[in-house]
């Protein structure tokens, strides 16, 4: 049965552990790692900088993007964003000149964005709301065109 | 990109890399480099190829002091008159000093003149070839410039040729500087990683920004990572270049290497009158002066640009060895540096070509592009990959000096022919080869060289703007929050910059040219931040080795080691075993054990996984995870934590090394 070990050379040392040894709790005690900064914030506002969102906010609709995903948050009509058809076709009619830009993650790969950090944050209680809007989009753009509603889940799921 | 690099979807992705990697072990060994060459297996090796493509290592004795045995096979080899040239230029001295001769008999004297005199003419030949190889170059280069003026593709439509003129850099964007705006809110000198980061961090805190970028380069922002890494492993065969550079993620999807899609950037022309903003870059633009008290900043060409905040993220220039660089154009030409998609193209051309290639250097580009293409090799039956440097072993800037060693040894297992503690002394040409001649008294014939040996800040606009270069480290000095001076910021590669944690540092990685342009965007519009996120890096070399590192990462301090021995399920389940328990790695570890510790010297070295400490004043100020992923969150907790631990063992239990 092999049991831990260690070498020295010179200045550096090595240990070689087995997996009993290191099966007892660590005595190091660590603060509780800070909760990252998810995509809605602490006081309710959202948070542009998210990575979760995929440059949604920086690309060439991110104006139009903002309206539409902060009249959804703040909305308080019923069922939530009916209020917002306007801000949502603005945006749509913006992903529509961007074809390339808006369609690329036919793969479903979420990760486009190859700025995002590495452990930075998984807002992944946050993202809820983003799903709440793929409903409220839904329900927006449900009035209009079909493949408009297409348009929007797929930018929106981008965002997820 | 790097987001999930999970152990499970790591693992995955390796064995997709490598489908039949016990296969390639046994080729590797095979190829394992052989520095005793006085065996004919070599010799008659080198004679049964055509002198063109011969692409073994030979000992010196081959090319410059022929054994009377092989005259005639190194007369073959040496046809070029400059490899001639040096041949009888050792033999000369070797004369002179009463060695053997092996050139044919005669008196001594006799013989000393004729060479002599063959010496001049061979000179004089040498010379009078390397001017005509310049004419016609000139020649070339002047017909080739008047194709391209007359816009003449064959066969390629408008705007294809366009595009690749504007790539090739004959044509920038926009086509004058006078067609950029005047004045720009944000601009960024610079059009790399950290450029196009800060640019997000300014677009999410200013949503109608105005961003101009001004870029050196013939292309829109892309990321480098997978150039010297996935870009090999992706094989699209019939396309030169690849389309957009896409290549295979880890998750099995496929992107490009460049951030955005062109219809994502506004046209320079039209940044002005914008009404929502956005990024525009002009390319093929350089910035020779920034003037940051009337905030101006003046390209090569004279034109000005007045902004509100800057940034400079101007980044590095691949280093090359002087006496590569001080090389007659025909030696130059089949040596090259790494940084850019048009070397990768290059260079990958040449291996399709099977040519052999040399790598020179030991650090993070040069180890991952070796391991690339002798993967790229492999796959494609192609030529042989040497790794030359002066080190005992890859990484050695970074790895401990046995974990360095170890990983050579894993490299050899690879297929890359890694010939360590060897400087190149002379480099010369033959009609279609290098030969390298090294110190270790070895020569290499080769048919190309990739310089790997570093980069240097690109500091040149700092005397005329007056700001202030790191005289040690390099890059524009800047405080904590990556300011020069006042609406002045610099980031990624060029800022030398303080770190409150850690003390002044210039750190050239993926990752921190992402988190020190954020931090740099984040302030140009008005946040005040200090550097406080450390940033990571990581690489992989290999099926085996991959890894990921935060802090003071650097050899030179003192470290502990913690690695997991498998559990025997483990090694019975682990089909690698025994190509890692590696007899060379092995004995050296045994000869090296420590006094005051315990050992248990029947117990072999297993450097799989693990996670390794780096020390200052007792302190952790570098975490390595060495084959362990999802665990760089932790290790920036106990960066910050800035304290000295008695038992690094208990820190270490934290990563759960065996999980």
């Amino acid at each position: 049965m092999a049991f831990s070990y260690c070498k020295v050379f010179g200045k550096d040392k090595v240990i070689f552990a087995t997996k009993e040894d290191h099966s007892t709790p660590s005595t190091v005690e660590l603060p509780a790692p800070e909760p990252p900064q998810g995509l809605i914030t602490k006081d309710g506002n959202i948070n542009w900088s998210c990575p979760c969102l995929g440059g949604m906010a920086t690309g060439p609709c991110g104006v139009d993007f903002r309206e539409a995903f902060s009249c959804f948050h703040y909305s308080e009509a019923e069922p939530k964003g009916s209020d917002c058809y306007e801000a949502f076709r603005k945006m749509q009619d913006c992903f529509q000149q961007y074809p390339t830009v808006y369609n690329k993650a036919n793969g479903g790969d979420d990760d486009d964005d190859a700025l995002g950090d590495v452990m930075s944050s998984d807002s992944s209680t946050n993202i809820k709301d983003v799903d709440e809007l793929t409903g409220g989009a839904g329900a927006a753009a449900a009035a209009t065109a079909s493949d408009s509603h297409t348009t929007t889940t797929n930018a929106v799921s981008k965002v997820e | 990109m790097v987001k999930k690099r999970t152990l499970e979807a790591r693992s995955k992705l390796q064995a997709n890399k490598y489908p039949n990697q016990n296969a390639c072990m046994k080729v590797a060994q095979s190829v394992e480099f052989v520095p005793d060459m006085d065996d004919d297996v070599g010799a008659g090796y080198a004679d049964t190829r055509p002198s063109s493509t011969a692409q073994e290592v030979l000992k010196s004795s081959q090319c410059e002091k022929p054994p009377a045995l092989a005259v005639d096979k190194s007369d073959d080899i040496c046809k070029d008159p400059c490899e001639e040239f040096h041949r009888l230029r050792r033999e000369t001295t070797i004369a002179r000093g009463g060695g053997g001769d092996a050139c044919g008999g005669g008196g001594e004297d006799d013989d000393k003149k004729k060479a002599e005199e063959k010496l001049k003419q061979l000179k004089l030949r040498c010379i009078l070839g390397a001017l005509a190889a310049l004419v016609a170059g000139g020649l070339f280069a002047w017909l080739w410039s008047r194709q391209n003026k007359d816009g003449a593709g064959d066969g390629e439509s408008p705007e294809d040729a366009l595009k690749r003129a504007k790539i090739s850099g004959f044509i920038t964007t926009p086509s004058s500087s006078d067609k950029l705006p005047a004045h720009v809110p944000y601009l960024i000198v610079g059009g790399g990683t950290a450029a196009f980061s800060a640019f997000r961090a300014i677009k999410s805190n200013d949503a109608k920004a105005k961003v101009l970028m001004i870029s050196n380069e013939f292309r829109k922002p892309y990321m480098r990572p997978p150039l010297s890494k996935e870009l090999w492993y992706t094989p699209n065969p019939n396309e030169d270049p690849i389309k957009d550079y896409r290549f295979k993620q880890w998750t099995g999807s496929e992107r490009s290497l460049y951030f955005e899609p062109e219809e994502f950037f506004v046209d320079p022309e039209k940044l002005d009158e914008s009404v929502n903003g956005g990024i525009a870059v002009a390319q093929g633009f350089a910035v020779k002066k920034v003037d940051a008290e009337n905030r101006i900043v003046t390209l090569s060409d004279g034109y000005q640009i007045t902004y509100d905040t800057c940034l400079i993220a101007t980044g590095c220039s691949p280093k090359n060895l002087p006496m590569f660089r001080d090389a007659p154009p025909s030696v130059q030409e089949k040596i090259m540096v790494y940084r850019t998609p048009d070397d990768f193209d290059r260079l990958r051309r040449y291996a399709l070509q099977k040519r052999s290639i040399t790598i020179v250097g030991n650090g993070f580009v040069g180890s991952e592009l070796a391991c690339s293409l002798a993967h790229y090799s492999k796959e494609n039956n192609g030529g042989k990959v040497y790794q030359v440097f002066q080190e005992s072993g890859n990484m050695s800037k970074v790895l401990p000096n046995y974990l360095s060693e170890w990983t050579t040894q894993k490299m050899k297992a690879q297929g890359v022919c890694v010939i360590t503690d060897a400087s190149i002394r002379t480099a010369t040409r033959d009609e279609s080869q290098l030969k390298l001649e090294l110190n270790n008294g070895m020569s290499l014939l080769t048919d190309i060289v990739v310089v790997c040996v570093g980069c240097s800040p690109n500091t040149s606009m700092a005397g005329a703007s007056k700001l202030e270069v790191d005289r040690s480290l390099g890059g524009f000095v800047v405080n904590a929050e990556l300011e020069a001076r006042r609406n002045l910021f610099v980031a990624g590669d060029a800022s030398c910059f303080y770190d409150p944690l850690l003390g002044r540092r210039r750190v050239e990685h993926h990752d921190h040219s992402v988190v020190s342009g954020r931090l740099a965007g984040e302030n140009m519009t008005g946040a005040k931040k200090p550097y406080t996120h450390q940033s990571m890096f990581w690489s992989d070399l290999g099926p085996e080795i991959g890894y990921e590192g935060i802090g003071l990462v650097d050899s030179s301090l003192p470290t502990v080691g913690v690695f997991a021995i498998p559990s025997n399920n483990d090694k019975r389940a682990d089909s690698h075993t025994e190509v890692r328990a590696d007899a060379n790695a092995d004995e050296q570890l045994k000869t090296a054990t420590g006094p005051e510790m315990s050992c248990d010297p029947s117990e072999e070295p297993n450097y799989g996984k693990g996670v390794i400490f780096y020390l200052q004043n007792e302190k952790i100020v570098g975490i390595l995870l060495w084959n362990l992923f999802n665990r760089i969150g932790l290790a920036r907790t106990i960066i910050n934590q800035n304290k000295s631990y008695d038992d690094l063992n208990e820190v270490a239990k934290l990563f759960e090394i065996h999980a």
